[in-house]
């Protein structure tokens, strides 16, 4: 049985009555057809093409979930399990546990969307995330009505890791679509409102991708034999941020040859040793957020591009030598310290990109503004802000911005307590403290 | 230590601060402080506690100064303080003391009043009330002054102000003090506000007042016209390298005094070293000073725990057309935790008892450089801190500096990395001609 999709229809028909032409009659013929032949519905069968379960009730779901706040993890939530391989029975009850985490998330989301004004639901971005909600609810949830009672605890888990997998994958793209759908309803709703709901939105979208791909990747390395003793789940329990930084740095200076021919690079003066427990791809993310930063403004301020160019006095050579003639050394390195804090530890990132304005400072921290200048709109969507290249196996291949990069990074260094802090000399350059607080290795 | 006592009330000599008497509470008898310990009022014959102004009197009397505290507060922009005494004469300076005759009492009635409002239980305290009526009496005097009309009346409003400040250099350790014993019994942010707008006020009433002094000096030097590089002839031209390395000896040989046999960190310039700027040399040598030291100290303590050899100290200066930035970055071992959340408060933090100790052993002088040198001459404002005893840690640096930076616009900003370093970010704006900063601030 398959629905057709249609926008139009979606709208009318959100809580999953109607979404055919056929009367209602009929479908709950249908559904009474089904429960008659007894056939046990699993999850797996239902591919997000058909997004609704008529026989499940979603706003029930959605105002018993809303209610329910959920938990932030901490890093020592996600290891109290232990070193995979973990047995079936425990792994079934952190899926329960997680199941109710994720939905009253989704739910709360859902609620979060349907305050925004009406007209931004009918722009389509906005209203294909929206439905993805509805969705995910719907595929987490599952039917449960369906569930047979001695359901063998590998294989509950197995089928609910299944349809959290599916949703993980639906809402890996979502945030270039988010970000399209609100920059172009930026009529309809006060800066500070959009700002407001797309942080509290993100901030909340780490938290769930968290605890349902920790629980996937738990589930991956219990049963596959995959497991290494380095990760578990998703946190990495020797994760080098020396070895993060400089595999960033290349692959940024990759893509910053292509564009610009220049190799920006880093140093990393100290903290080589530092060994930590932490969600590598988190980590990742931020450090590729600040770097990408800091080597376009080194790059645009020695190359004379940017305005913060004029003030550098004192510089011996003057801003149109250098360029061409051995690009590397004649930029400036981005200087990286790592270092102990007593729960956790400190990265700074130091460079020599010609510092921010004041009044830019206050802004780069909401989601409206990016100083990068992209012809086209579609593509830099697409191409950035994308996942980090470890996850997906593709990545951003531009070194400009939603603008959304640094408030993401410090949604996610802030959600196991961490900060991020920008401090600038115009002129000069910037200094970025990153603040992580996690287990240490030593 | 060698006691000197100064017959004279009004002395002209500058005396040495190690050899001044140290003093304690002016008032008349012994009293109790809020933490139980006597303090012991011995009077100094040179200056004589004002007398108590507790009395009923003072309260229906204290219409007088409604009347000065109700008056607006005339801002003097920089702009017209800065090229004030480009050209001087004689009705400049007096048109100049009459403004200082009338604006001080405004301003300082504002303050009392200010102080009037505070719950009593803080005024009380012997240190706040003695700069209570400190503050009460030489606002009385000051709005007994008759107009002045003539150079001669203009040196008798001088020699007046000159004692004014001298003897108001005693205010900032005593307002210390004083909140740092009645810190239980107000909120705190609210007594750090006061203590930040007294200061403020204060460094803009001294700095107005040295300025006429300046002026009055040059007409009568017949240095009438001024066109050298000092905006208003208190700022002068400094060079960020050499001040910063002056500032870094002085700051070195407390530092080894302390820490005996230790070294202090080496500097290492980057960026516009070379730069000239103009600032008021006591105050950015004040602030400097203070950073430095807090730099070096924290250097000397590590190496002393850790053998670990010392790093040096790197300086960046940056310089735009509108702001000059420095960034002194250290690898001292950062601020505990526990200090940095409140490192920019006079009353709270888990220092401020051992302070309090601390400042009671100060001659009771220069809190602040170079403010009884820079009375009477331009000369080197850091003898004082040479002499200030090198193991006094007053846990004030950091709160006056930023009086002090943000007075003149700018900032300080510390970002402490706790097990590595410090940096610091000092940000002043620029005075010179087309300044923006000039067209529209005040003082």
């Amino acid at each position: 049985m398959r629905y057709s999709v249609c926008p139009r229809r979606q709208l009318l028909t959100e809580t999953g009555a109607m979404v055919s032409r056929r009367p209602a009659s009929q479908i709950y013929k249908v559904t009474c057809m089904k429960s008659v032949l007894g056939r046990r519905r699993s999850y797996s069968k239902y591919s997000l093409d058909e997004p609704f379960f008529p026989s499940i009730d979603i706003e029930k779901i959605i105002s018993t979930y809303a209610q329910h706040h959920t938990k932030r993890l901490s890093l020592e939530d996600l290891l109290r399990f232990g070193c995979p391989p973990i047995p079936a029975d425990q792994l079934v009850l952190n899926a329960r546990h997680i199941k109710q985490e994720i939905l009253s998330s989704l739910a709360r989301r859902v609620i979060a969307l349907r305050n925004l004004p009406y007209i931004m639901m009918l722009n389509p971005n906005i209203s294909q995330i929206y439905h993805k909600y509805l969705n995910s609810i719907s595929f987490v949830h599952g039917d449960e009505s369906f569930k047979p009672e001695n359901m063998a605890a590998d294989e509950e888990n197995r089928e609910f890791t299944k349809a959290l997998e599916k949703v993980v994958d639906e809402h890996t793209d979502a945030i270039p679509v988010l970000a399209k759908g609100v920059a172009e309803s930026r009529e309809y709703i006060s800066s500070a409102m959009a700002d407001r709901f797309l942080d509290e939105h993100l901030r909340v979208r780490v938290g769930t991708r968290l605890a349902a791909k920790h629980h996937i990747m738990l589930t991956k390395q219990s049963t596959s034999g995959l497991q290494n003793g380095r990760y578990v789940g998703i946190v990495d329990t020797r994760l080098r941020p020396d070895e993060m930084v400089q595999s960033v740095a290349d692959l940024l200076a990759d893509v910053s040859d292509l564009q610009y021919g220049l190799r920006p690079t880093v140093k990393i003066d100290t903290g080589s040793d530092i060994e930590i427990e932490y969600v590598s791809e988190h980590l990742e993310y931020i450090i590729t957020e600040l770097l990408k930063n800091c080597f376009r403004a080194t790059i645009e301020h020695f190359t004379g591009q940017s305005s913060s160019s004029h003030y550098r006095v004192g510089e011996k050579s003057n801003s149109s030598q250098g360029i061409f003639g051995g690009p590397t050394a004649s930029l400036p390195p981005v200087l990286v310290s790592i270092s102990r804090a007593p729960t956790g530890i400190q990265i700074r990132l130091r460079d020599r990109g010609g510092g921010i304005k004041d009044h830019h400072l206050s802004k780069i921290w909401g989601y409206s503004e990016s100083t990068f200048e992209e012809d086209d709109f579609d593509d830099g969507f697409k191409r950035l802000n994308t996942p980090p290249p470890s996850v997906t196996g593709t990545g951003g291949s531009s070194m400009g911005g939603l603008g959304y990069g640094l408030p993401l990074s410090r949604a996610y260094a802030d959600y196991f307590g961490g900060n991020i802090e920008l401090e600038s000399i115009y002129g000069w350059g910037t200094d970025a403290y990153i603040t992580l607080q996690c287990a240490r290795n030593d | 230590m060698i006691v000197l006592t100064s017959k004279t009330r009004h002395s002209s000599r500058v005396l040495p601060t190690c050899l001044t008497r140290r003093t304690a509470l002016s008032s008349e008898s012994p009293t109790t402080s809020l933490f139980g310990k006597k303090v012991f009022g011995r009077r100094r014959n040179s200056d004589k506690a004002p007398p108590s102004t507790v009395s009923s009197r003072h309260f229906y009397q204290n219409e007088a100064l409604m009347g000065y505290a109700n008056r607006p507060i005339r801002p003097v922009s920089l702009q017209q303080f800065a090229f004030y005494g480009r050209k001087l004469t004689d009705e400049k300076i007096i048109h100049s003391a009459n403004f200082v005759r009338q604006e001080l009492p405004t301003r300082m009635a504002h303050r009392i009043h200010d102080m009037q409002r505070l719950p009593y239980s803080i005024i009380r305290n012997p240190h706040m009330s003695h700069v209570y009526e400190l503050y009460y009496h030489s606002f009385n005097s000051l709005r007994k002054f008759p107009k002045i009309r003539s150079l001669d009346d203009n040196d008798k409003l001088c020699n007046l102000v000159k004692d004014l400040l001298l003897r108001h250099t005693e205010v900032v350790p005593r307002v210390v003090m004083g909140v740092i014993e009645s810190a239980e019994l107000m909120d705190s942010n609210r007594l750090d506000r006061f203590i930040y707008s007294l200061l403020s006020s204060r460094i803009s009433r001294r700095v107005l007042t040295e300025q006429h002094l300046t002026m009055t000096n040059s007409l009568k030097e017949g240095n009438v016209t001024n066109t050298g590089e000092n905006v208003g002839q208190v700022f002068l031209q400094l060079h960020a390298a050499d001040v910063v390395r002056q500032c870094a000896d002085l700051a070195g040989r407390l530092v080894s005094d302390v820490h005996r046999g230790c070294a202090t960190p080496e500097i290492i310039f980057e960026g516009d070293s070379d730069t000239k700027f103009a600032f008021i040399e006591s105050h950015f040598k004040y602030m400097l000073g203070e950073i430095l030291r807090n730099a070096f100290e924290a250097a000397a303590s590590k190496t002393e725990r850790t053998g670990e050899p010392l790093k040096p100290l790197l300086v960046t200066v940056c310089n735009t057309p509108h702001q000059l930035i420095f960034r002194f970055s250290d690898r001292a071992g950062g601020i505990p935790s526990d200090v940095v959340q409140d490192l920019w408060s006079f009353a709270k933090g888990p220092r401020s008892l051992l302070r309090h100790e601390k400042l009671e052993q100060l001659p009771f002088f220069d809190a602040v450089a170079g403010e009884r040198e820079s009375i009477n001459k331009r000369m080197s404002s850091l003898s004082s801190l040479t002499s200030r005893p090198s193991d006094l840690f007053l846990g004030m640096g950091l709160p006056m500096s930023k009086v002090y930076a943000e007075f003149w616009g700018g900032k300080i900003v510390v970002k402490s990395m706790e097990g590595f370093g410090c940096d610091v970010f000092l940000h002043i704006s620029k005075l010179g001609i087309e300044s923006a900063f000039v067209e529209n601030t005040s003082i």
